[in-house]
């Protein structure tokens, strides 16, 4: 195998595993500071990509960029309404019920998603601006649009890792997922901060799906396909650990890219062993935060 | 105590007089309404097993289709593969399950609540990768058709009403035992730990053990609807051992009441005849069942059964 392939692979593997991060940096925070597991993250994914995909088709001259920002509004919306309506109600209550009303959600989503949709496989087509792509040593060609989702991955981990650090917002964050009880006390409008972070999450979700639309073929399974790898991210970064979920997705990432590229019949269970292999050893993750 | 005797007659009662019922159901009833049936009985069955876990040990595993999967697909192996009686291939399956719940239970014992959930999740989907991966022996995506339903012992239990027949007696008996595991000193135990597992180590018992026993006892009964459920199906593919099927029985406990034995089968009932009557007008039921547990989750998460008794323990003590 020459090094010009595996560089290739390298650069492919970053483009998924920035999608990876776009996913899991949201449900990190989430889960650190609202303490729910979202099953259901992986669905608003996938409704990103399908947002992008209707408002592509059904605005004349809407560009990729335009229905991309609108689809993530429209993600971020649905966001509000889950975490403002089902899932206030269920804060006190055990994981359990949490997982299975998120489980719920995915059950809605999904079907409503067919509904409108169908169930036919979609495709997005790269815009004209990326469609591109530039030769690497040993004649391997590079699509533009593989550099774009790094650039937009890394210039979204900036500008988290600076709304989370520098801001009095994100200090609050910080604290709550410390401890809880301290926020209220403090005067702080907890609810208000829980809906803000969902709808945040819900929105790097969002636009996750609606980059990966190019990538990947857009269908109703993508989310639950997703899912599981989201919560290994988060599980091996640390729960509510930004900079362990970038570098947990890097890490996934690669692993799955690689795993394909040398161990095709065995790359889909390389998540799960990881999960077990973390849990096993490690069950607070690489990264502890608490 | 006299009153020892009364309290344990009426289960029994219970006991023979559904089974009886249940068993000259096909008399009475179409075909559709007994394959139906069966069908409650298998998915019954599975979820108060899951529900052994959830409602009576408090621990949420998100990987109990390992055990009813692994089972569908060893039964219809051997029955396919080999010349082995159709007991002895059920009963070399629901074994298997068992050791499969006993190895990964022994795993998965150190972790709780979000984390126990992903890494029983974890192992089940690496059973859906083989039974993906593994063409040769599992068929791949197209997984094992055409399995059929071969005499249990001496009796012919091919057709709907004699499956429906062996189903029934299957599950009556295994339900009969799990009442019983759960009204045992064991199960008094498991809810012990549930309502407090540090109060129940302190009291010098192995949490540990006791969860464990709890995961395999659910594993072994899960392993006994899967390998109901593969000749009833005559088709087993790996989409059974999806992580998303997992959440079926859990869903089912819920909806009945988790914390009642017979919570599950009161969901079981009312899941598979919500399924049958959406479907007949619209094909995206899920939606409509999704919403009905946030829903109950949101206002009523005792489920049905939590909603019942509350009625009738307010009934009895009056208007307040």
């Amino acid at each position: 195998m020459e090094l010009s392939y595996l560089i290739y692979q390298l650069i492919i593997g970053l483009s998924y595993s920035m999608l990876l991060f776009l996913i899991s940096s949201g449900l990190t925070i989430i889960f650190g500071l609202l303490n729910i597991p979202n099953f259901a993250h992986g669905t608003l994914y996938m409704l990103g990509a399908y947002f992008t995909y209707f408002f592509l088709h059904s605005l004349p001259g809407a560009s990729f960029v335009v229905a991309i920002i609108l689809a993530v509004i429209a993600v971020g919306v649905i966001g509000a309404f889950l975490e403002y309506v089902p899932l206030r109600k269920i804060y006190e209550r055990s994981h359990a019920l949490q997982l299975l009303m998120t489980f719920s959600f995915i059950l809605m989503l999904d079907d409503a998603t067919k509904y409108f949709a169908g169930t036919d496989f979609l495709s997005i087509a790269t815009p004209k601006l990326m469609a591109g792509s530039f030769t690497l040593p040993g004649d391997r060609e590079m699509p533009v649009y593989s550099l774009f989702i790094i650039l937009c991955g890394l210039v979204v981990a900036y500008l988290l890792w600076l709304g989370l650090y520098k801001t009095r917002l994100g200090k609050l964050v910080q604290a709550g997922t410390a401890n809880k009880e301290m926020l209220s006390a403090l005067g702080i409008n907890v609810p208000r901060l829980f809906t803000l972070v969902f709808v945040l999450g819900a929105v790097l979700a969002g636009l996750a799906g609606g980059l990966a639309g190019p990538l990947k073929a857009v269908s109703v399974g993508m989310g639950e396909t997703i899912i599981i790898t989201i919560f290994a991210i988060v599980i091996v970064g640390g729960v509510g650990s930004l900079k362990g979920a970038f570098i947990a997705s890097i890490l996934v990432g690669e692993l799955n890219t690689f795993g394909v590229v040398f161990f095709p019949s065995f790359a889909m269970a390389f998540t799960y062993i990881l999960v077990i292999l973390v849990l096993l050893t490690k069950p607070e993750g690489l990264f502890r935060i608490k | 105590m006299p009153s020892k005797p009364q309290t344990l007659q009426n289960p029994i009662i219970w006991f023979l007089v559904s089974l009886v019922i249940l068993w000259a159901a096909p008399l009475f009833l179409p075909t559709f309404y007994v394959y139906l049936i069966t069908e409650i009985l298998i998915v019954s069955l599975f979820a108060v097993s899951t529900n052994v876990l959830l409602g009576f040990t408090g621990l949420l595993s998100f990987g109990q289709v390992a055990f009813f999967g692994s089972s569908a697909y060893a039964v219809s192996l051997l029955i396919k593969g080999t010349s082995l009686p159709f007991a002895a291939s059920f009963f070399i399956s629901v074994g298997l399950s068992a050791l499969a719940a006993l190895i990964i239970g022994l795993f998965c014992m150190r972790l709780r609540a979000f984390y126990f959930a992903i890494l029983t999740l974890a192992f089940s989907q690496i059973f859906f990768v083989v039974a993906y991966k593994w063409t040769s022996l599992t068929g791949g995506d197209d997984g094992i058709v055409g399995i059929p339903k071969k005499p249990f012992f001496l009796f012919d239990i091919n057709g709907p009403d004699a499956y429906y027949h062996f189903v029934l007696l299957v599950v009556m008996v295994s339900l009969a035992l799990l009442y019983l595991i759960i009204r045992s000193p064991l199960g008094e135990v498991l809810q012990a730990i549930r309502d407090n597992s540090e109060r129940t180590e302190f009291l010098g018992l192995q949490v540990r053990n006791y969860r464990l026993a709890s995961f395999v006892i659910a594993g072994t009964f899960g392993g006994v609807a899967g390998a109901l459920f593969a000749p009833f199906q005559g088709i087993v593919t790996p989409e059974l051992l999806h992580w998303s099927h997992s959440a079926e029985p859990l869903m089912i406990s819920l909806l009945g009441g988790m914390y009642f034995f017979f919570g599950p089968i009161a969901g079981a009932v009312i899941f598979v005849f919500i399924k049958e009557w959406i479907t007949g007008f619209t094909e995206y039921w899920m939606f409509w069942y999704g919403l009905l547990l946030m829903l109950l989750i949101m206002y009523l998460p005792g489920g049905i059964m939590g909603f019942i008794s509350e009625h009738i323990r307010r009934g009895k003590d009056g208007p307040k």
